[in-house]
């Protein structure tokens, strides 16, 4: 027996709101949060960037709009081009060899059976502990010239100290040594995710069609995990061109000006010194070059993937 | 047509939600009352107290049980020594409460007074402690155009301290008259700094220590950039670019161009670097003040200048040379440049310019002082910086200095009170701390708006001829452009040449 059903037009409620207005009632403390502390700060400093506001002038001396002076000012300042290449330097140091340690450490986590969890959570351990302590303790205590245990080693072995915080070039390898010591543990965290994503059943398909190891990890488990290794990296290029703790710590920019970076000298100039102008001018040049690379490489990546 | 607002209407509308908030997370939780009389006499009456961490819970030990015996309740506070500062200008810039009460850096007096942060010391609290008992260079940092603003409480500056023991060795001091044609002096140490240089040279690279090994040197200084860099060149760099006819150091008072770059700067830096690359421990270009601090009290070095030798050479867990440092000024110069006349000139009697180094911390009273806390807050900087709690708060192992001249006085207390000095070294540290204090030619530290920046650019430049990226006479040049850079951006040449003559008490 069949029965029939009928269907009746809904009832609106006067009072009842519709769901795209719902949708945006939602969304709206989240959108008050985010222009109150993203837009808010990020429009002021561009206004402050064209300006000669400073925060520790004397006397009633007006803030006036400079035009873009700060920013003429900012591509003739051979300072701030040394930061700039320091920065470059830093993050070409440190980014490759993050991402050779953590596909190394990763591939080997995702291969044994026993002891993953434990190797995990210890390979993971860096990346909890705040980057002013690790600069501390591992860098100004073990690379300490004088008495560090380091060059104390070295000197028992009958090797010379080296000076690990006073000359530019180990002063920035001291402190690369410290960036990839902590931060190898965040692409051992998102490789091993990308290789645990990899279905197993296409590298045994792979091996009854005749493939070797080497075969089955460039054709099926490095384009796979291409994505989430992409993204990592970014997130890494991103944060290495933002150093700062552990140079402030460690080296506070010396040898001379050989490891200061641009987000210190940022830091140094806008927030200490108190010169907002240049420094607000600084930050959206520093801003400004993120985005155009960030841009680009995500462009390039979806291009080398494929998916455009 | 250019449209002007002042710093301070930029700041509060601009950036003023956003501000507001963040320094609101940051102050106390109760904001400054109204103060009815109604409510005043209800009200638990809480003084509010924003200083450095270590320091400021010296000052809560020492002052709770007059808090408590009063009825009132403290509040405390606590930073570290660049976040307070931070703290400090920027609730001063964007004109908000920090605290009823705080501690703050002398360089930055200039900022902070003119923008009428501070309430100015009733005479009754400076009769109440008997201010005409503090030295002059120490109320040079308290005052701000002939008024007083701040109280002392720590008479911050360098002192030059040697291994007495060694210079009074015989053996030592022989073969030191055989290589140098004169005699260690175990009274002074170095007389100038010609002297200083050949005692660094002498003592670096034999077993001066005993303990067996070769790895001791002349001296260790504060060198690191973004730690205490600026003191410690402009402390090797006084005796040589201060002339004692000329008020002016820094920058010239007429010009306001920066004097940073004249030879007796340069030369102050060419030797330091020598000093710091060969006779300095490994790392000696790098120190910061407490690594220069180890390494005197470690007995790896035989003489240096800082701060707290004091203090923390009394430290039996840190320190092996309790008992055996001797203390002075810092070494003076036969030569003075003379910025006037472009030339050098000689003194028979070496020509000393002590560095008021830092000037030291001082306690203000903010205009922003909580009615309802106001007498509390004045009989509690009254009871902390009057003559009996000062000389307790110094002869302590506060790390706080002399500032008095009964002070300088209190050798006993010195001697046998907690820091346990001994009656000799005591006494050698008073007469040096006096000599610096009171000195004619007596350097004071930068505090002409934006000493921060000022600052930075003097220890990049200097960072840079210890790295030897540049020469001296180069490094220098980049610095005294980049003070006149700065100068411009704060206002001007002259402006900032009025400021810092009205930083030297003009």
């Amino acid at each position: 027996m069949a029965t029939e059903t009928r269907t009746y037009p809904r009832r609106r409620s006067r009072f009842e709101i519709r769901d795209n207005l719902w949708k945006w009632i939602f969304l709206l403390p989240a959108v008050a949060i985010i222009v109150i502390l993203l837009a808010v700060p990020v429009l002021w400093t561009l206004y402050a960037a064209f300006t000669d506001l400073h925060l520790y002038r004397i006397g009633d001396i007006e803030t006036k709009f400079v035009g873009l002076a700060n920013f003429e000012k900012l591509l003739s300042n051979r300072s701030f081009w040394r930061t700039a290449q320091n920065t470059v330097v830093f993050m070409l140091g440190v980014v490759p060899a993050q991402l050779i340690i953590g596909l190394t450490v990763a591939l080997s986590l995702n291969n044994i059976t026993r002891g993953q969890k434990l190797f995990r959570t210890w390979f993971l351990m860096p990346l909890m502990v705040s980057p002013v302590v690790v600069s501390f303790v591992v860098g100004r205590m073990l690379f300490q010239e004088d008495i560090g245990p380091i060059n104390d080693i070295l000197r028992n072995l009958g090797f010379e100290g080296v000076p690990w915080l006073t000359s530019p070039v180990w002063a920035m390898v001291a402190l690369m040594v410290i960036d990839v010591w902590q931060w190898s543990s965040f692409m051992i965290l998102m490789l091993l995710a990308a290789l645990q994503g990899v279905p197993p059943d296409l590298h045994e398909a792979a091996r009854v069609d005749g493939a070797n190891q080497l075969q089955a990890f460039w054709k099926i488990t490095v384009p796979l995990i291409m994505p989430i290794t992409m993204t990592a990296l970014l997130i890494r290029i991103i944060d290495a061109f933002k150093v700062v703790e552990i140079i402030m710590v460690l080296t506070g920019g010396g040898p001379g000006q050989a490891t200061e970076s641009v987000t210190l000298a940022i830091y140094r100039t806008g927030v200490k010194g108190g010169d907002l102008a240049f420094g607000s001018s600084q930050a959206y040049f520093l801003l400004i070059v993120l985005m155009i690379f960030g841009g680009a490489y995500l462009v390039l990546t979806r291009r080398a993937m494929g998916k455009d | 047509m250019e449209r002007q607002v002042s710093r301070r209407q930029f700041l509060r509308l601009a950036g003023g939600a956003a501000g507001v908030v963040a320094l609101a997370a940051c102050a106390p939780a109760a904001a400054p009352a109204g103060g009815g009389e109604t409510s005043m006499s209800e009200e638990p009456i809480v003084i509010r107290y924003a200083g450095l961490d270590g320091m400021g819970a010296r000052v809560e030990a020492f002052m709770t049980s007059w808090v408590e015996d009063n009825g009132y309740t403290l509040e405390r506070g606590a930073f570290g020594q660049q976040e307070l500062t931070d703290k400090i200008m920027q609730s001063v810039a964007t004109d908000t409460y920090l605290a009823d009460i705080f501690q703050f850096p002398s360089n930055a007096r200039a900022d902070v007074i003119s923008a009428n942060a501070l309430q100015e010391i009733p005479q009754e609290v400076l009769d109440a402690i008997d201010f005409d008992d503090v030295l002059p260079g120490i109320v040079n940092t308290l005052s701000w155009e002939g008024k007083i603003y701040a109280l002392p409480y720590d008479g911050d500056i360098h002192y030059y301290s040697f291994r007495k023991d060694l210079f009074a060795d015989p053996d030592i001091n022989s073969r030191f008259s055989d290589a140098y044609g004169y005699d260690l002096s175990p009274e002074n140490g170095a007389e100038t700094w010609d002297q200083w240089r050949n005692i660094c040279e002498f003592f670096t690279g034999w077993d001066w220590n005993g303990n067996g090994e070769e790895d001791d040197f002349g001296a260790g200084c504060m060198t690191k950039r973004g730690d205490t860099l600026w003191w410690g060149f402009n402390s090797r760099a006084t005796a040589y670019a201060k002339h004692p006819d000329d008020d002016a150091y820094f920058i010239d008072l007429d010009t306001g161009e920066a004097r940073l770059n004249n030879p007796g700067f340069v030369r102050a830096l060419t030797e330091w670097a020598e000093e710091m690359q060969n006779w300095a421990p490994p790392g000696g270009t790098n120190f910061t003040y407490g690594d220069s601090l180890n390494a005197m009290n470690g007995g790896r070095i035989a003489q240096t200048y800082n701060w707290d030798a004091v203090t923390s050479a009394t430290d039996p867990e840190a320190s092996v040379v309790k008992g055996l440092q001797g203390y002075d000024i810092l070494p003076g110069s036969h030569e003075v440049y003379n910025s006037k006349s472009g030339e050098w000139d000689y003194f028979d009697v070496p020509s000393h310019a002590p560095f008021h180094a830092f000037g030291g911390w001082v306690i203000a009273v903010s205009a922003q002082v909580d009615e309802l806390a106001y007498d509390a807050v004045w009989g509690f900087v009254t009871h902390l910086t009057k003559p009996e709690s000062g000389l307790a708060f110094v002869t302590d192992l506060t790390g706080a200095s002399p500032y008095r001249f009964s002070q300088m006085d209190a050798v006993e207390e010195f001697a046998t009170g907690p820091l346990q000095l001994g009656e000799e070294v005591a006494k050698d540290y008073l007469d040096a701390a006096r000599e610096t204090l009171d000195h004619p030619n007596a350097v004071t530290d930068q505090a002409f708006g934006g000493w921060v920046q000022y600052r930075d650019a003097l220890e990049l430049g200097v960072s840079k001829a210890l790295a030897n990226e540049l020469s001296p006479q180069d490094a220098l040049d980049e610095v005294a452009a980049a003070f006149n850079e700065i100068s411009e951006r704060m206002g001007g040449l002259q402006h900032q040449a009025e400021l810092y003559a009205r930083t030297l008490g003009r």
